[in-house]
């Protein structure tokens, strides 16, 4: 009885390879585009709270602009800028997404600081992580934590109240805030890898039904045959 | 007829519980969840040399039945 050949068996699994590539870089390109839209409604939204909130400094009765307002524009320029320029040139490469989850973090920190160190604009540190496990990237979410961890250690150390609201917290403050984050990270590093499983397995299916129709095409005589080669076979002859 | 229950799929939401493998002459049972398990280069090779048969509830199913799952 004939078989099917082994080159047929190698080009099943180099397509279930290709599809899972493909499904997978359609991901992270589309989540990189998300976050490019988040990234400037983060810039507006963060001029909107320095304009309404502390719009102006005053020294006796001379006004001038708050330098929140400066801030806002011009570091949440800064912090938006590179991000925006490698998802319009290079989506869904490595860079791209660790670069972007440095600036969401460093975006928790200038919202955080703009709001005077409230708790709870601290919630979006943990919304950030969130929307970063869109990515189903673990290494994604390591970045983000280090960022996010060292914001917190440096000026909790050197300016307290602009990232706890409070001149004298504990020093221990930002293990407390850490350990809230690895505890969202733990659930969130094992959604990741599941989502990478499940989209592998989603491949790997398409490869097995493939190759029953190839076992199934094999055994068949030229009687049975339809009158075109299946669009697969076809392209594996081209190859 | 209601949904199909996780039973009536199968392990490892598979529409088989246990495959019959036979290489080089040897026959040898695997459960649905060693199947997945096996690297794909191989369950292809199986597959394409119609070397598997597939059980639910000790009953053979198609190929097709069976790997069509969830």
């Amino acid at each position: 009885m004939k078989e099917v050949s082994e080159s047929a068996v190698q080009a099943i699994v180099r397509r279930a390879q290709e599809r899972f590539e493909v499904e997978r870089r359609r991901l992270l390109i589309s989540t990189d585009r998300l976050f490019g839209a988040l990234m400037v409604v983060q810039w507006i939204f963060a001029i909107g709270i320095a304009v309404v909130f502390s719009p102006y400094a005053w020294e006796g009765r001379e006004r001038a602009v708050h330098p929140h307002v400066w801030t806002a524009v011009l570091l949440g320029g800064a912090i938006s800028g590179l991000p925006l320029l490698l998802i319009a040139l290079r989506p869904g490469a490595v860079l791209t997404r660790h670069v972007v989850a440095s600036a969401q973090m460093l975006w928790s920190a200038l919202l955080i600081h703009l709001t005077g160190g409230r708790i709870e604009t601290h919630f979006h540190v943990f919304a950030s992580l969130g929307i970063l496990a869109g990515y189903r990237s673990w290494p994604v979410l390591a970045t983000a934590t280090v960022v996010v961890a060292g914001d917190h250690i440096v000026r909790g150390l050197l300016w307290p109240e602009s990232v706890y609201g409070i001149v004298n917290p504990e020093w221990w403050r930002f293990l407390e805030h850490a350990g809230w984050v690895v505890f969202a990270n733990a659930f969130l590093v094992v959604q990741c890898l599941r989502g990478m499983r499940d989209m592998r397995a989603i491949a790997e299916r398409g490869a097995e039904l493939e190759a029953l129709a190839e076992n199934e095409w094999t055994k068949s005589s030229v009687l049975e045959r339809p009158a075109e080669e299946p669009a697969y076979a076809a392209a594996d002859a081209r190859n | 007829m209601g949904a199909p229950t996780q039973n009536a799929l199968g392990a490892a939401g598979s529409g088989f519980d246990t495959a019959t493998l036979v290489v080089d002459g040897r026959e040898s049972r695997w459960s649905a969840e060693q199947f997945r398990k096996m690297p794909l280069l191989d369950r292809i090779r199986v597959l394409a040399g119609g070397r598997v048969v597939f059980f639910r509830n000790g009953a053979e199913v198609p190929a097709r039945e069976a790997l069509r799952g969830l």
